[in-house]
């Protein structure tokens, strides 16, 4: 350790080796002081960057995020991904992030070296990310301290952040130093369908805002003062974490809860700014939060952070909510939204969940996307499914739509263009990227769950966190983990749900059941024997009940086949879903009555469920329901309509 | 006269003609037929030999639907152009059966000699043909009408969504949002109930001036709103009734045994001939009630009428093509 290194960052680094799961050292301590005009929508900032190179090269040149950039014009490599380059936008819609100064402690100004780099695309007008060169190289094991003085103009709320009249989210708005991998420094540009990357660290923020401004923000508040221009500073620090974020708004309603659970111990306060005219869902929001609490500990690990603080974006201001930042999320509330869509709910479980995958396993979401929101989604569906009083997305009068049920609808309807597996921008569209990395991917573990059974499932999650908390997994880590936990051999199954685009679809290709015919001929004893069909006046002895079973899709996957007979006997066959197609017999006295693949449920992303089981008869009741049914309600509304 | 009255009366002009009634449901029907059998062949299609169909017979499974959008697309895109067909077909036809519908009540109130009510679906067709070219140019003439209402529409959205701060008052926002669909529903029926008068005295004059009777059926509509409106009322709330009882009906249809399901059918059809006659009830009421109050309103020199705008005497008795028993 070199002499760069301070008081906050030695300490740190003895916390972190006294946690049990941390396998990557602390690499960052920030600490920044920051003042909001919300006349100008601008955040003045001051910031002392410690930097620790963890890393087995010596480094000349360091890479920093300047997200805001990307709302700069509409040249940015976000505008013009999103296509957002043609919106019309007044002058104060537009946000920045302008370093005004960088030099090392030791005094050495980085400024003259300052240069814009654009690693994915080459875009010339993308001002996302910066590097600066150093007088000289930071060898493994040694440190920097850079101190920058910056200025970020707040856009009008975009894809996360900004203001929206008096309602401030202040996200990705300080220079964030990238990340060094042994491979190199990893600082990608800001994409439209790009979220973050960043090392963990410590953080200490001082954030002044106008008195009658009501202010959350990442970790714990650990000291508040009144200015003497009216002004008050709030200070909040928070370490373990690889981001820091921030909202203030002087219609907030501040509520605080302590959430206490025995078995994993777990102790925090709940912090909710509800904005006034959404009141009404605090309810809501608190039975949310405190249910995902104590779901994600039990399943996880136990919520190690003292805060939690939950952000409602003020009403206009949707494109701030349903955001993840550490110890800190932005949901969703809409005042009018009743009971039974379950939306708000769903919502502060997603984000909440980001805390554990994303907060505490720092994969990088803009190259392995699924690792924090498909096993999130995973996680959610799981939550969802487990929550009091019942979890359904929709539910009111019979009709009911499980969160399972909507992801399955976004997967369905999709092409399959990408796989899982894929930097986040080289997707072929947003819902292609959305899809995939949220809920082919969350899918994709719940069909893991059911073909390895729920403990093993478990063990693999608990596992997978326990060793990577606080630290940088990759897609192979988790298949490691997985493989390690259940004892199995699990590449195929990860090279087809996670590296292919392919399909999953077996089928009952035809069910029959025939009589088997007496016998008729010339016998082992050279006699012609048995009667011709057509004289047979009994019921047949025997039937012979046939089911061919058909790979409809590219992917394999082993086949559990049910055949029901009459009588109620049923018969389980396997089949290891290989060949494109399978023939099972079964002579038997009585009849087959139907056939179903799959029938505990593991296909969830089995690409058609109307296929996987057949019955030998038609059963006409559905189409006589819904004939009738529809011709009952147009009938009476063209009698309305009549003459 | 009370509007309640008027309405009753009109039930009776409906009891009065089962055979008309009766004309109206076999066209509804086998329209409805249309439908049926192409939505029993969709599910056939997309669920015939599937244990997914037999879930779907007993209950909502929302992975259904995902399966019949997701593979039967088109057959449901289909299914749904042939519903929008045959409403646009039965909204046309409503062109011609209207003026059917009220020659017969015409008529039958005003009977000439000879005319005996085993000539109903003559007088039906011949009604029905004398005036359909008047109301399609009646349907022409009342664009404008709908244009106003939609540029109503317009102006108190804009109001709305700036009474709501665009928007973002959201509980006011939704209230308003409600009440912009309520004011949307009242044009609609406001509208309609216009044009039914402008035929009824069409029908009643036997007049031609399509333009002429239009615009006196707006001053009409005007003088009377409240009047008419409580009419309407009486008939939306026996609308509301028929369409609970039809929704209770067709509750219990499928998934049931066919003899539940033939029932069922049977009950839902009964209730279709109510709404049916309902319609006639109403039709025959607003006829009643033109008759009685439009000269008084509209026709009659001021001399004619106390201060109050209410009818002394009524010199046009014994032309009142809709006479009958409403005295």
């Amino acid at each position: 350790m070199n002499r760069f290194l301070g008081k906050t960052f030695t300490l740190f680094l003895l916390g972190a080796v006294a946690f049990r799961f941390a396998p990557a050292q602390p690499v960052v301590a920030y600490d920044i002081k920051a003042r909001l005009d919300p006349a100008s929508k601008t955040v003045a900032g001051e910031e002392r960057l410690v930097w620790f190179n963890a890393s087995s090269s010596a480094v000349t040149t360091v890479p920093f995020h300047l997200y805001l950039n990307a709302f700069r014009n509409n040249r940015s490599t976000f505008m013009k991904e999103s296509g957002r380059a043609g919106e019309g936008r007044q002058a104060e819609d537009w946000g920045h992030c302008r370093v005004k100064g960088i030099r090392l402690e030791s005094g050495e100004d980085l400024l003259p070296s300052m240069r814009f780099l654009q690693p994915d695309d080459g875009n010339p007008d993308d001002r996302t990310v910066m590097e600066v060169a150093l007088p000289k190289p930071v060898e493994p094991g040694g440190s920097a301290v850079f101190l920058i003085t910056f200025e970020s103009k707040l856009p009008r709320v975009v894809a996360r952040s900004g203001w929206h009249r008096n309602f401030f989210m202040v996200a990705q708005w300080f220079p964030k130093v990238g990340v060094l991998l042994d491979g190199g420094w990893n600082c990608h540009q800001y994409h439209a369908r790009s979220e973050f990357f960043a090392d963990f660290g410590s953080y200490r923020v001082e954030i002044t805002t106008p008195s009658d401004f009501v202010v959350g923000a990442t970790g714990r508040r650990i000291d508040r003062r009144e200015n003497k221009d009216g002004s008050v500073t709030v200070v909040h620090e928070q370490d373990r974490i690889h981001d820091f974020a921030w909202a203030a708004c002087p219609d907030f309603l501040e509520y605080r809860k302590r959430f206490r659970l025995e078995e994993p111990r777990v102790e925090t306060d709940m912090i909710f700014l509800i904005h006034k005219d959404h009141q009404k869902l605090m309810p809501r929001h608190l039975k949310a939060l405190t249910h995902a609490l104590e779901f994600y500990s039990r399943s996880f690990g136990p919520y190690p952070y003292p805060t939690i603080t939950l952000v409602d974006p003020a009403p206009g201001a949707q494109a701030a909510g349903g955001m993840e930042y550490p110890t800190l999320f932005t949901t969703m509330s809409l005042a009018w939204l009743p009971s039974w869509i379950r939306l708000p709910e769903m919502v502060t479980i997603h984000e909440f969940g980001h805390n554990y995958w994303y907060g505490m396993i720092g994969s990088n979401e803009f190259e392995e996307a699924w690792l924090d929101e498909g096993i999130n989604t995973y996680s959610e569906i799981k939550a969802l499914a487990a929550y009091p009083g019942g979890g359904d997305l929709i539910s009111l009068c019979g009709l009911d739509i499980s969160d399972l049920e909507q992801h399955q609808l976004s997967v369905f309807l999709s092409g399959k263009f990408d796989p899982v597996v894929r930097n986040s921008w080289e997707f072929v569209s947003g819902g292609s990227y959305s899809l995939n990395v949220y809920a082919k991917a969350g899918l994709a573990l719940l069909m893991l769950e059911r073909m390895l059974g729920p403990d093993v499932m478990d063990r693999i999650m608990k596992a997978f966190f326990g060793r990577w908390r606080f630290g940088h997994p990759t897609t192979t880590d988790f298949v490691a983990a997985a493989e390690e936990e259940s004892g199995r051999d699990l590449g195929w199954f990860f090279d087809q749900f996670f590296y292919s685009p392919d399909a999953l679809d077996y089928a009952v290709g035809s069910l029959s059941s025939e009589p088997v015919p007496d016998f008729a001929g010339i016998d082992d004893e050279g006699e012609i024997a048995g009667a011709s069909p057509a004289s047979r006046t009994t019921k047949p002895d025997v039937y012979r009940n046939e089911a061919v079973i058909v790979r409809l899709g590219e992917h394999v996957f082993p086949q559990e086949i049910e055949a029901v007979f009459e009588g109620g006997r049923t018969i389980l066959e396997r089949w290891d879903g290989r060949e494109r197609w399978k023939r099972f017999v079964w002579t038997s006295p009585d009849r087959v009555r139907s056939v179903r693949l799959d029938p505990r449920g593991v296909m969830v992303l089995d690409a058609n469920t109307a296929n996987n089981s057949r019955t030998r008869e038609r059963d006409e009741r559905l189409p006589r329901k819904i004939g009738l049914r529809l011709m009952g309600a147009l009938q009476r509304i063209w009698a309305l309509m009549a003459f | 006269m009370s509007i309640s009255r008027y309405y009753l009366l009109g039930w009776g002009d409906a009891v009065r003609q089962p055979k008309m009634a009766f004309l109206l449901w076999v066209l509804n029907a086998l329209s409805g037929l249309v439908v049926y059998f192409g939505a029993c062949g969709l599910m056939r299609r997309a669920f015939g030999h599937s244990l997914l169909g037999s879930e779907l017979s007993e209950r909502f499974a929302f992975r259904g639907v995902m399966e019949l959008l997701q593979r039967h697309g088109r057959d449901v895109a289909a299914l749904a152009g042939t519903v929008l067909i045959l409403t646009a077909a039965t909204y046309l036809l409503s062109l011609f059966l209207s003026g059917g519908v009220l020659h017969v009540l015409k008529t039958a109130r005003n009977p000439k000699s000879g005319e005996k009510e085993s000539r109903v679906a003559a007088l039906f067709f011949e009604g029905a043909g004398r005036y359909f070219g008047r109301f399609l140019r009646l349907e022409i003439v009342a664009l404008p009408m709908w244009i106003v209402f939609g540029i109503l529409l317009f102006v108190f959205s804009g109001i709305a969504g700036n009474a709501s701060d665009g928007w973002e008052k959201e509980r006011l926002g939704f209230a308003l949002v409600l009440a912009l669909v309520g004011a949307a529903v009242l044009f609609v029926f406001l509208g309609m109930m216009i044009v039914d008068y402008a035929r009824i005295q069409l029908v009643a004059t036997d007049g031609r001036r399509v333009f002429k009777v239009f615009l006196g059926t707006l001053k009409f509509a005007a003088r009377r709103f409240f009047k008419l409106l409580g009419l309407a009322v009486f008939f939306l709330i026996t609308m509301g009734i028929v369409l609970a009882l039809g929704e209770a009906v067709a509750r219990l249809l499928g998934g049931k045994g066919a003899v539940v399901t033939a029932l069922g059918f049977g009950v839902q059809q009964v209730l279709v001939l109510a709404l049916l006659g309902a319609r006639i009830a109403f039709l025959g009421a607003q006829a009643r009630l033109s008759e009685r109050e439009r000269v008084s309103a509209l026709d009659l020199p001021p001399a004619a009428q106390d201060a109050g705008g209410e009818q002394k005497e009524r010199p046009d008795k014994a032309q009142s093509p809709f006479d009958g028993d409403a005295q």
